[in-house]
This record gives C-alpha cells, sequence and structure tokens, in this order.
C-alpha cells in the first residue's frame, strides 16, 4: 500500500503534502477495514506535523551526538507520535458503509481482532492511528536493516499497547519516554563488522 | 563491611566526574538498509500481528510435542 524507500522519514519532515499522503492513506485503510471512517482537522494535523517537525530539529540540535547521520527512526517516530497524540486531528468518527456495499481495505485477522480494533479506533481516535502508523513503519525499518545480529520479531503484546494508548492519551506523554520504550521494544545486539 | 570498606580506602586523590559520557544520546544513527528499500509496510494491525504470532507459537509448540 505504502511503497517506500529509506529516504521516506526526511521527505515527510521536509513536506506536510508527503507526509500528509502517507499517513492519511495508510490511516483511511485501517480505519475502513475496521468499519470506521474518520473525519479529519486538516488544520490540526498541519499544527501537529509543524510540531513533529520542531521537535525534531529540537532533539538533532540537543541530544544527540554530532556525528550523527540523523536522528534514527525510532526518535523521528517516537516525536511523530508524541506530537499527533498531542492533537485532535480526528474530528469526528462513523461508520464506514453500514450497509456494507463498498469493499475497502479489508481487514486482515479474525473477527475476534477486528472488533478489538474497532474498539481501540473509538477510545483511541487519531493517536491509535498515529499509533498504528509509527508501528507499521518501524516494523518496516527493523524488517529491512541488516544491521542486526537477531532476526526481527515483533514482541509488543496487548497489554504493552494498552499501557502505551493510556500513556499516549494522558498529558504526562513525553517523547523522550516513548523512545524509550520503543528502544526497549526492538532493542537487538549490532552486527559485528568483519575486517 | 560496606563502611569497613571505606576505612579502608587508600585513595588519595579525586577524581574528576566526567559530565560528558551520559550527556547525550548514543548516535543511534539511520539503520543500514540494503539497496535502500523498505520491507511492504504492513497494514494489519497490531492486534493481528501480535494474534498472528500467538497462533504461530502455540502451532509451533503442537508441533514440538508431537515430535517430542
Amino acid at each position: 500500500m505504502l511503497d517506500l524507500d529509506e529516504n521516506c522519514l526526511d521527505k515527510w519532515l521536509e513536506s506536510y503534502d508527503a507526509f500528509k499522503d502517507d499517513f492519511l492513506r495508510y490511516s483511511y485503510f485501517i480505519s475502513k477495514a475496521c468499519g470506521y471512517y474518520p473525519h479529519v482537522n486538516f488544520a490540526k494535523l498541519k499544527v501537529g506535523h509543524g510540531a513533529w517537525c520542531a521537535d525534531c530539529q529540537i532533539w538533532e540540535n540537543k541530544y544527540v551526538m554530532k556525528d550523527s547521520n540523523g536522528l534514527s527512526h525510532l526518535k523521528i517516530m517516537a516525536i511523530l507520535l508524541v506530537s499527533l497524540a498531542s492533537v485532535e486531528w480526528v474530528q469526528d468518527l462513523e461508520e464506514f458503509d453500514p450497509e456494507g456495499r463498498r469493499n475497502e481495505g479489508e481487514f486482515v485477522g479474525t473477527a475476534e481482532e477486528r472488533e478489538e480494533t474497532r474498539r481501540d479506533i473509538n477510545a483511541g481516535r487519531g493517536t491509535f492511528f498515529a499509533f498504528q502508523f509509527a508501528i507499521a513503519i518501524i516494523n518496516s525499518f527493523e524488517i529491512s536493516r541488516d544491521d542486526r545480529q537477531q532476526e526481527f520479531v515483533f514482541r509488543l503484546t496487548p497489554d504493552l499497547e494498552h499501557d502505551l494508548m493510556v500513556y499516549l492519551l494522558s498529558e504526562r506523554r513525553d517523547a523522550m519516554a516513548v523512545f524509550l520504550i520503543f528502544k526497549a521494544l526492538y532493542a537487538r545486539d549490532t552486527k559485528q563488522h568483519k575486517d | 563491611m560496606a563502611e569497613s570498606m571505606m576505612s579502608e580506602s587508600t585513595a588519595s586523590r579525586p577524581v574528576t566526574r566526567d559530565w560528558d559520557r551520559f550527556k547525550l544520546l548514543f548516535t543511534n544513527s539511520r539503520p543500514h538498509i540494503p539497496g535502500g528499500k523498505l520491507a511492504p509496510v504492513s497494514t494489519r494491525t497490531t492486534r493481528s500481528l501480535i494474534g498472528e504470532r500467538v497462533r504461530n507459537a502455540a502451532a509451533q509448540g503442537e508441533d514440538n510435542q508431537l515430535q517430542g
């Protein structure tokens, strides 16, 4: 659905339109597959994108060693998640085609998983879509990278996801904490270089 | 015990603290992606991915039991 390369993060940071197109395509797909249609507040989404770009700049100048070749995908996605959780960019949610005439974004999984995801969407709204997007992008990077010793295993549990959503929906949310959670969730040993 | 260790210390030169070592995050720069192309972005939700992993692990457990 999204055809991405390793430069996608820079592209999204440079252009709101590029980010909006990919992010919303993903969010609509997930939402419609679960039978919901989100009404987007584009002004707020743009504010969230602006905050994300500004925070990435601050992190790059303040927190990361100078020889870094840019913020990692984990940091960028953690900052995005907190930025989008801080604005109500999903204005309303409605049932998508309740009569089932349109077949868009078919849900892959069991009926129970779909029902649970519907409940998550309804409760988490824009923050839940941002969470799904951040995880999907990080997973794509982790599957593709070849600088780790162990094979990639997605280790998130429903319990951890629930606690993370509670945290993200609270006013205490903080990008550094989310980054460290992501770092722990995706930790693998670095491959040793052979000389 | 700890007190006796303190009294037995022969340190005579104070050690200057390294304030820089834990000041910044590790570089943790971008991952190495062969060819620069990312794997297709999954459209499965987290619940679906977790469910699949749990079912696969359960099936693997049953296989191991049958073989054992």
